[in-house]
């Protein structure tokens, strides 16, 4: 008998788990992936940065999502109050004013990004095609196998699986939690942190024959994302093109927001719209095609993402906050980085913490320059759009956008956000002063 | 030529030209006559948010970058104020050696 059934035990079949299987598989390892659903599944998380695209062809999905049909992302744009009136008095021009803001990918070159666009995608397909190249690329899927538990406390992680009444055990080298927002190994290990300070919550559902074009300066952009800020502090709109017709739309706000309304979600949701009456009347137009559906625990971190025998990708290892599309990015490139680290050390035959040093800290600096990012933009609320504008800054923002957060420790755009705002923090007379959000994260290095 | 001397180059035409801007989308219907010295953030007339219009107006306008840590009550008080900020940035924009700061 083997001494192991799979060399590498993945939880969750989502874009990390998939992702790492397809690395693993290709460098010849033995992958075995356990996902508790049955795909296609619902998802949310729809829209993709560049930075996925070295990714998806490095594991050779890259034709495959490209040929899929997803509409082909090539930027992104923001709107707020301010913007609302700027169509009704006949403005025109290049600029579009502070109110609103767009930035397309291609304004700066991106290592291993050889297209001008991304992807919008429906997270039920496209999950479903990653899966299945995985399983194209030799790895094991077992879908609707959700994982009971993991036993660390042999020579070699052993993997329960419900059978029956019974469980089935699966021994593997190591094990890699791609379990997402589930967290199956946080949990289990009690290595999960609550955010104190991102207590967001999101109510998305998706729209039929939403008129793209009624918020957006320039039509031919329409298919942007857009992200439309309200009235209402640190509360923002998604608006992502799913198909040509289809469109989904999510509220973030926080949680306390929510939960004075939680008897009325429906209400909550369109009184929150109803703050940018262009925004509400577009889409009371258009057909609501699912119920509301809310994403709370918002933001968490881990004490470890790294063990004897483990490592955590994509949201299993660490979710923030959506404002910039980064949950696949997150779960791909972490997912890269983790494989990397994986293969040495399957070809040492040594499975023990110290040799997914490199993984734990990249991906850590990543997502530590993502949350602060995050916690600056929150911070710089409407001035945001004002910043992207900014000649000096743009494409030192834009690589943030893009992405591109793994190699630098402090990225340029931080450092000028950072001045920025204590500018207009230490200025009474700045006019946007009180304009500023209400989130500040002064814990951070507590969650990392 | 002086400092002095160039800044007041077109004060008087770009005053004229922010003036009527102000008048015709920040005052109710047939309202005008504005003075320079008016404190128009005092009066409401510019509001924080409404100032954003007015500097996209000014950034397409005049062809300048406003940079967004100037947008402070002292270069936006009143008409007079404004004028000279524009005249200024202009002249910081189409400087040789600095464009931006």
């Amino acid at each position: 008998m083997p001494e192991v059934d799979y060399d590498i035990g993945i939880i969750g079949g989502g874009p990390a788990g998939s992702t790492a299987a397809s690395y693993l598989a290709r460098a010849g390892l033995s992958v075995a992936v356990f996902e508790a659903e049955n795909f296609p599944r619902e998802h949310v998380g729809e829209s993709l940065v560049p930075a996925t695209t070295p990714v998806l062809r490095d594991i050779g999905a890259i034709d495959l999502i490209d040929k899929a049909g997803f509409p082909r992302k090539f930027g992104a744009a923001w709107t707020s109050a301010a913007s609302d009136d700027i169509p009704k008095l006949g403005f025109q021009g290049l600029s579009h004013g502070l109110g609103a803001a767009e930035i397309e990918f291609n304004e700066r070159d991106q290592a291993g990004v050889l297209q001008d666009y991304t992807y919008h995608v429906d997270r039920g397909q496209f999950d479903l095609l990653l899966l299945h190249h995985a399983k194209a690329q030799g790895a094991k899927v077992f879908e609707g196998m959700r994982v009971r538990r993991v036993d660390f406390s042999g020579d070699r992680p052993v993997i329960h699986l419900p059978l029956g009444k019974k469980d089935a055990t699966v021994t593997v080298n190591m094990v890699v939690d791609a379990s997402g927002r589930g967290t199956f190994l946080g949990r289990q290990e009690k290595i999960k942190v609550p955010d104190p300070v991102f207590n967001q919550y999101a109510i998305h559902t998706w729209f039929d024959d939403l008129d793209r074009t009624a918020l957006a300066h320039d039509k031919e952009k329409a298919d942007y994302i857009f992200i439309h800020f309200l009235p209402i502090t640190d509360t923002w709109v998604w608006q992502i093109p799913i198909t040509d017709t289809i469109t989904s739309v999510g509220v973030v706000t926080q949680k306390k927001h929510v939960r004075a309304a939680k008897d009325d979600l429906d209400g909550f949701f369109w009184d929150c719209l109803g703050s940018r009456p262009a925004l509400r009347k577009a889409l009371e137009q258009a057909t609501q095609v699912r119920p509301l559906k809310t994403e709370g625990d918002y933001s968490y971190g881990m004490k470890e993402i790294v063990g004897d025998g483990f490592v955590l990708v994509g949201d299993a290892a660490r979710f923030v906050d959506p404002i910039f599309s980064s949950g696949v990015s997150v779960a791909l490139n972490s997912a890269r980085l983790a494989c990397k680290d994986i293969i040495a050390a399957a070809e040492a035959g040594d499975f023990s913490k110290p040799r997914f040093a490199t993984y734990e800290q990249t991906l850590r600096r990543g997502v530590r320059n993502w949350y602060e990012f995050i916690s600056i933009y929150y911070r710089l609320n409407i001035l945001f759009t004002a910043f992207v504008q900014d000649p000096r800054y743009r494409l030192d923002v834009l690589k943030m956008l893009q992405g591109d957060v793994y190699d630098d420790s402090e990225p340029p755009a931080l450092t000028a956000m950072r001045e920025f705002v204590s500018v207009v923090e230490n200025n009474p007379d700045h006019l946007w002063h009180q304009h500023l959000g209400n989130l500040s994260a002064p814990s951070m290095a507590a969650m990392l | 030529m002086t400092e002095q001397n160039r800044l007041s180059d077109g004060y008087e035409e770009v005053l004229k030209e922010l003036t009527v801007y102000v008048e015709e989308r920040f005052l109710p219907a047939g309202e005008s006559g504005i003075e320079p010295t008016a404190p128009l953030l005092e009066l409401g007339i510019l509001t924080s948010l409404n100032t954003t219009e007015l500097i996209s107006h000014i950034q397409s306008h005049y062809g300048v970058f406003v940079p967004p840590e100037k947008i402070v009550g002292s270069n936006f008080k009143n008409l007079d104020a404004i004028t000279r900020f524009v005249l200024s940035i202009r002249e910081e924009s189409s400087g040789q050696s600095c464009p931006v700061k």
